[in-house]
Parts: C-alpha cells; structure tokens; sequence
C-alpha cells in the first residue's frame, strides 16, 4: 500500500497525537462550561405542576446545601425554590437564576407529580429532565393529596427533607410495607403500553401529634408521610385506592416488595407475615389473562390464638391462616379488577398482556372484553 | 526489522496489511457493539416498538451472511488476486466502497457526536466533540488497520468486562414479554422499512483489504457469536425495561448501565459504558476510515482523496449543518435504501469477482505468493544480429547457402 506523504516522525510517534490532546484539553478544558461543585445546586427533589388556566408550568426543587462554620462543623441546608414558565426548562432556568447557581438533577432521586401534570404527555415531561438535566431514569413517581411545592416544603419529624425521607423509604426499601415503587422509566413503559395506565404512590401528609423537641425547644410543623394508598391513573381520569388493595397492586406491580401481611381470622386471631419472596406470573391465553402470585412468607408474630403451643411455620393453625389469607388476597385482586372496569383505568396492565398475545389484531381501549383470573398462593417458610 | 518468533509460528510482526484473527475477533466485537448497540436501538424503536428484537434479529442474519461473504473473500485472498489481476470491476466495486464507506463514516459519526452531545457535555459547543473524536480516529485510520487492531486488543477486554459486568448486575422493573407481538405492524410495512436502516449493517467490509492470519482458536465465528448474542441480549433486555419508550433512549449501552443494582451503593454507573461507547466508537470510526483509504488505494492507486475526504465530509458538516441530528435523522431517510442496497451488493459483488477470476486464471491463483522471477526462455535469443537481414524462420535455409561468420551472422552478399 502506498504510504502517505507525512513525515514518519509523525507517523511512527504516539507523542504528538496525546500532546494535541492535551493542548486541546488545556485550552478548552477552561473555556467549557463545566460548573465547579460549588456552583452546581444540587437538587435531591423536584416537583412538577400544571395550572390548566393558564397553561404554565410550576416547578418547585429542593436543593441541599452543605455548610460549614470556622469550628469545622458542618450541617445542612435544604432550600425549596419555585419558578414559573411555559415549559419546564424556563422555569428550571429560572430557578437557577433565583439561585445563583446551576441546577443539577444528577442527585435527585424523587419527582412529585401533581395530578394535573398527570394529564398530560409523560414523555414530554420525562425527556427534558432526563436528556438536559440528568434526571435518573430510576427517580421514582409520587404524587399526594397537597401541591408538589407543599410537599416540598413539608418539613418531616425523622429527616427533616421530604424527598429524603421518600428516598430513604422507597428507594433504599426501608419499612416499605406495601408500598408501590415507580419509576420514572416505568412510568413511561406503562403509559405508552396499550394499557396507557399506571400506579404511583399517593401520599398524605399528617401533621404530628407530638412535635420533636431538640435542647432548647419544641421543634413546630413536623409532619408524617402516610404512604399506603395508591393513585391510578390515565390520561384522562385517576383514582386513589384504599390500603389494603394499594398492598396487593404493589405486589402484583412492583419489582421487589417488602414489608409484612397481616391476616385476622373471624374468631379474632391476628396473624403476622413478612414477605421473604415473591414470583409474579401473568399470563394471557387469548383474552384471558392469567396472574399467579406466589408469596414466600415467615410468621412474624401472632396474637389472641386460643393455644398453649408455641405456634411456627409448620403449625396447622399457621398454614390454614396462610391459606385463608391468599384467599383473601384472591379476592381483593378480583376486587380490582372490577375496580379498573368502573374507572376504564386498566393498571393491572391487561391490555397490554393480550396485546403481547394476540398482537396487532387487539383493537384498542378492549379493557371490558378481557377477562381475569387471579390467585394467590403463600408459602410459609422459615427466615434464615 | 528482525521478525521474533513468539510460539506455534506466530510472529511479532506481520507483514504489512496482515492481522491475526484474534485481532480480527476483537475487530469485530468493537465494531458491532459500536453499531448495533449505541444509538441504533433507540432509533430503530421508533419504527418498530415491540418488534425492535425481531427487526435487530433479522439484521444480525443479514450481517452474518454479509460478513461471512466478507471473511470468504478475505480468505481466499481476494484482494491480492483481483489486484494482481488487474481487474478493472474490481477497481470499480473498490470505488464504491471507498464512497459508501465515507458516507456511512459520516453518518455514523454525527450519531456519535449525537449521543455524546446529550449525554456527556450538556452544552458544550458540538464543534469540540467533532474534534474530540475526529483527531484519534485519524490517526488512527492512517496508521492503518494493524495498529486499529493493536489498540482493540487492548481496549475491548477491557470493554467487555464492563458490558458483562453491567449486564450481570441488571436490575430494574421489567417485563421480557414486551418483546412481543413479533410484528407490532403489518408484516409488509415491517419488511418494508427494515432496509431505512442500512447505516448499522456491513460494518466488517474493511476486513475485505486485510489478510487474516490464522492462531489456534476460531476466534472470528467465536467473536462474531459473541457480539450477536451481546447485542441481542441488550436490546431484548432494554425492549423489556423500557417498552416502546425505548424511543427516547439515545444510547443503550449507557442507559443500560444505569440499571446496575450496584448503583444504589456507589452511585451512578453510566460512566462504566460510557466509557466503552465512547471507545468503541472512535476505534469503529478508524476501522472504516482505515475501509475507505485501503478501498480508494485500489480503486484509484492513491490513498490520498480518501484521507482528504473524509475530514473534508466532517468539516462541510461542521460548516453547514446546523445540528448533527439533523444529518442523524437523514441517515434513516431514503438514502438508508441505498445504504443497505450498497451494503449487500458491494461484499457480493466482490466475492463473485474473486471467484470469476480465480476460475479464469487458476495459475495466478496458485501462485499469488511466489516471488516474481522472470521466466527462463527454454531457447535462449540468438546473439544480435549483424545485420544478415535473414529472419529466423529462414535462417536454416541460409545457413546452407551462406557461410557463417565467427560472431554467428551469415556472409550474404549484402555483408560481402
């Protein structure tokens, strides 16, 4: 092959090519707006809300500021700051103006949607944040009875921050006792599935009873997440759903789910199970779609037995309880089912099971001709 | 240069346009996670929703057949018989692929700097990235495939550790069945599109000017089974993460990365494929940078308006196109027909051409490796003449009638 009229000084050494690289880099390297972390506001919860009067946005973060004080100890700061605009951006951009520093959405784990915002084009409202400002596709969706900007400002006993204490409980799986996890990404697979439904936690903010005190004083305004219910949703209506069928969806739905499941007996007995496992199946064979639910469960505690035996797993009286309440879970699926029919929501993601069955032949909005057939089977078994 | 033999007759240095076929393996993974597993995925899902596993899987059968056409041809020596050969098609077919490898250069190079731009440097000047990845894959690309293949053996076990490692640690809400229906449309507009996406097949057609030498192991089938099955597991599992908003997803192989379980206990992991698409790219893009000057050297016997070209296509980009997404989204327009119809006929063409000539000049086959000696006349040439005026086939005659002079001539009456 003939060779290229270069020097072979130049051919042959690797030095000039990393030498333009690094004039490359010192030169532009200070020229690139690439903001300091002392420049960079570090948002650990944003919240996104639609006034359909006026067609505006209302974008509300909270930032978290690390300060530090001559004796060398630090603290922190957590500033919620809400802006206004047409789009989202504008209103990002604003924020970052009343700041005096650049938002970064690289941190932050929570985005409170408010119901209307629910209402229009998820992905027009994931996109921006996750392609400009590096919102993580694993954020997870929460909305609630109060405005995202209240939510944000809602001070909470435990941790003070609400997204932090979100973070804390949906995203770290502590004391998540039948509660729904999604994120942003399945936020977005669920509402472009043909089932264009899905479920997000919906929380109630309870003012405590007993407010925190610290050395000097009692600390005012604390406030509770009640995080039980959940909100189902389309484009055009949204349901909340009371505790106890919330549990269930959040098995049915999530990935991985923890907490316990309680069951009272008629006679009054109370049993306690914690989730050690679970396996979701759904199945569709034609337009019947199948779900089978098999829960791994180790008793927890029990109460008001009428025994002198000390009761365990393989105990009679246990195993029946265990059977009595899949039957009951049973029954709270179908409950659900029937509930997804009277709204015309379908979140338990059927249309989308027969559309993987039956494909493109499957006219859309079918949830009435598709039918249901849930169990629940649990397990007791031993915890290690 | 003294050549070290290392062990089982492989040597330190190959002769020029030579690589092994380890080499080649790690070729082959570099360039098809680069193309099939960066941006494609995302584009392709815009089309195809739940059918965007199927549509890769009839791709990948395509590639197979194309790149098995390619190693055939490289094989047999193609390349050295056709420009032995002197065979003008074979500069022609040489000239289009110099051309098409330019454009699919250029193409390919704005989705990277696509991807890049949005998920790196948030609003940094587009120009820079251009530079970023023009400089090492010129080098590069000059430098030739020896030194593209070099730099791969040390970067892509290193790469694939990553991917694995990342494809391993996968967690997130999923659900396989959003791979189905097979066909989310009807199956002639779903054979009728496919083509649009020509941009991300035949990408081993530079192979075609190299000389494979062969080591112990099948590392090329072995590589091209390994790339196919990492590009196909990724998508099904990006399919089944992300459904038909996939179409958002601008590069897969580093959004993958974010569903690492190990992310909730170390941060965010993105930057572990990122680094490997980045990588990827840059050696993909001096793979064919390096197609396209060894092409135009055969076609035209100079490398030169290749090596100018190809910066200069970048360059007019820069220049005059407003945004690289917008060059992006011309790719899968109609020129992705031609792109595909280049892609198929080009190895084809070739590898028929070989076979053409081979049958019609088994010889020069057999003997592509000997030295040129020039032949041994069995009659050597009778001295020069001093001018007897006889021509030879009379000379017999002649020299009856004739005497014959001491210097072998014969003593006409002219020489009297």
């Amino acid at each position: 092959m003939k060779k290229l009229n270069v020097s072979s000084y130049a051919m042959r050494t690797k030095w000039i090519v990393i030498l333009l690289c690094v004039v490359f880099l010192l030169v532009f390297g200070r020229t690139v707006n690439s903001p300091a972390l002392t420049k960079t506001a570090i948002v650990i919860g944003i919240g996104v809300d639609f006034d359909e009067k006026t067609s505006e946005f209302e974008i509300t973060t909270q930032a978290v500021q690390m300060l530090s004080n001559t004796s060398g100890t630090g603290g922190q700061r957590y500033d919620v700051t809400t802006c206004r605009g047409k789009t989202i951006s504008s209103a990002l951009d604003d924020i970052s103006q009343k700041m005096g520093l650049i938002v970064s959405l690289a941190h932050c784990e929570v985005l409170f949607l408010s119901k209307s915002a629910l209402k229009l084009d998820h992905l027009q409202i994931i996109y921006p944040l996750n392609t400009m400002y590096a919102l993580r596709e694993q954020a997870i969706i929460v909305t609630g009875s109060l405005s995202p900007r209240e939510m944000l400002a809602t001070r909470i006993g435990t941790t003070i921050s609400s997204p932090y204490f979100l973070q804390s409980a949906i995203v770290n799986n502590e004391g998540t006792d039948g509660l729904i996890k999604t994120t942003a990404k399945d936020l977005l697979a669920r509402s472009m599935s043909r089932s264009e439904a899905t479920a997000i936690p919906y929380i109630l903010p309870k003012k405590l009873e007993d407010q925190p005190q610290n050395e000097q004083e009692e600390m005012k305004d604390n406030y509770e997440f009640d995080l039980s219910r959940v909100l189902v949703f389309n484009h055009d209506s949204s349901e909340i759903l009371d505790e106890d069928l919330s549990e269930i969806l959040a098995i049915f739905l999530s990935e991985t789910t923890y907490g316990s499941l309680n069951y009272t007996a008629e006679n009054g007995s109370s049993f306690e199970f914690r989730i050690l496992d679970k396996g979701v199946k759904t199945s569709a064979n034609g337009r019947t779609i199948k779900a089978e639910i098999d829960l791994k469960v180790d008793l927890l505690d029990y109460q008001f037995v009428q025994t002198d035996e000390i009761l365990s797993g393989a105990t009679e009286i246990i195993r029946e309880a265990a059977k009595k309440l899949g039957e009951q879970l049973t029954d709270r699926m179908k409950k659900l089912h029937a509930l997804s029919l009277q709204y015309g929501i379908d979140f338990l993601g059927l249309q989308a099971k027969a559309y993987q069955r039956i494909g493109r032949k499957l006219e859309e909005h079918c949830l009435d001709s598709l039918s249901f057939s849930p169990k629940v089977k649990i397990t007791v078994k031993e915890a290690a | 240069m003294k050549n070290v033999k290392i062990q089982h007759g492989i040597y330190k240095n190959l002769p020029s346009g030579t690589i092994y076929n380890s080499q080649a393996g790690f070729l082959i993974f570099a360039v098809g996670v680069a193309f099939k597993l960066t941006a494609a995925p995302g584009v392709i899902n815009e089309t195809y929703g739940s059918s965007t596993l199927w549509a890769f899987m009839i791709m990948s059968a395509v590639e197979i057949a194309i790149t098995a056409c390619i190693f055939a041809f490289a094989r047999m020596r193609g390349d050295d018989l056709l420009r032995c050969s002197a065979s003008k098609t074979y500069r022609l077919i040489c000239a289009a692929a110099s051309v098409w490898l330019i454009v699919k250069g250029t193409f390919y190079f704005c989705y990277c700097v696509s991807y890049l731009a949005r998920e790196l440097f948030g609003g940094v000047e587009p120009s820079l990235l251009y530079l970023l990845f023009l400089f090492p894959a010129i080098y590069l690309g000059i430098k030739g495939a020896r030194t593209v293949a070099r730099t791969t053996e040390i970067l892509v076990p290193i790469i694939f550790v990553l991917i694995a490692f990342n494809l391993i640690f996968f967690d997130t809400n999923n659900d396989i069945g959003r791979n189905l229906p097979i066909f989310s449309m009807d199956p002639v507009d779903f054979f009728k599109n496919l083509p649009r996406f020509g941009l991300w097949i035949g990408d081993a057609l530079p192979f075609a000017f190299l000389r494979v030498k062969n080591k112990r192991l099948p590392y090329v089938t072995g590589s091209i089974v390994l790339t196919l099955a990492t590009v196909l597991i990724t998508v099904m599992l990006g399919v089944a993460a992300y459904g038909d908003s996939m179409k958002m997803v601008s590069d897969l192989l580093i959004h993958i990365a974010g569903f690492n379980q190990l992310s909730m206990e170390i941060g965010r992991m993105e930057w572990t494929n990122l680094f490997a698409a980045v990588s990827v790219s840059i050696l993909s893009l001096s793979f064919i940078y390096f197609g396209a000057i060894a092409a135009c050297d055969r076609a035209v016997e100079t490398r030169v308006p290749a090596v100018v070209l190809y910066p200069a296509a970048v360059a007019a980009i820069i220049a005059i196109v407003p945004s690289s997404q917008s060059v992006a989204k011309f790719a899968v327009q109609a020129i992705g027909y031609a792109l595909t119809a280049m892609a198929i006929a080009i190895p084809l063409l070739m590898l028929t051409t070989a076979l053409v000539v081979k049958k019609k000049m088994p010889n020069l086959y057999r003997h592509l490796d000997d030295e040129f000696v020039p032949r041994e006349l069995p009659y050597p040439e009778p001295p020069a003449s001093l001018a007897d005026n006889i021509l030879k086939p009379f000379k017999r005659q002649a020299q009856q009638e004739y005497a014959t002079l001491d210097n072998g001539s014969l003593q006409t009456e002219e020489n009297q």
